[in-house]
């Protein structure tokens, strides 16, 4: 599971029919610092995070094609939820 | 899922019988500066792959592609590919600031 920023989101008419009707947001993956890393992956979200939110996100499928409804869905990414808070104690 | 631009295509001459007929796609990620702006010439430092596409994407096209082992959960089971086409980008609204 990995933590980062939603940034944007794109639209598409032409997908896997598994695809259809997704909500795919943009997230930047962040470092360790919290900040942006600069990488920028699609992730499926059925929970309503907006830009700005920092999410938790599942980067290892399985799961995805259960919410997709679709076995065959080629998706990877869900967002699990929306993080209120970030406590860090240093290493 | 990531995205990126395809510049290219790849036509194989002999494959695998279970990949005969496939359409490849030779596809550049996007950097950052691309997704506020895709004409921009600040490209990523990623390199290029090649991904199977069923949806026709052209030459130019933004597409998002799913690597590792969901890419063949479409295709029928143990088709050897690691990157899949999964749709083209219509608009990407991009909001991130720095």
């Amino acid at each position: 599971m990995i933590l980062a920023k939603v940034v944007g989101n794109v639209t598409s008419a032409v997908c896997h029919p598994g695809l259809d009707g997704i909500r795919m947001l943009l997230c930047e993956v962040l470092d360790p610092q919290g900040e942006g890393s600069g990488r920028i992956i699609g992730s499926a979200d059925w929970i309503g995070a907006g830009d700005g939110d920092t999410v938790l996100i599942n980067a290892d499928g399985d799961a995805v094609q259960t919410y997709a409804k679709d076995p065959q869905a080629p998706l990877r990414n869900v967002v699990m939820g929306i993080v209120d808070d970030l406590e860090e104690k240093g290493a | 899922m990531r995205f990126g631009k395809v510049i290219g295509r790849v036509v194989l001459g002999q494959t695998l019988q279970s990949l005969a007929g496939a359409r490849w796609l030779m596809v550049k990620p996007l950097s950052r500066a691309q997704f506020k702006d895709t004409e921009s010439k600040e490209s990523s430092t990623e390199p290029s792959l090649v991904v199977y596409d069923k949806l026709g994407a052209g030459l130019g096209d933004v597409v998002g592609f799913t690597e590792g082992g969901e890419a063949m959960l479409p295709l029928p089971r143990g088709t050897p590919v690691d990157a899949y086409c999964a749709l083209i980008v219509d608009r990407i609204n991009f909001f991130g600031t720095k």
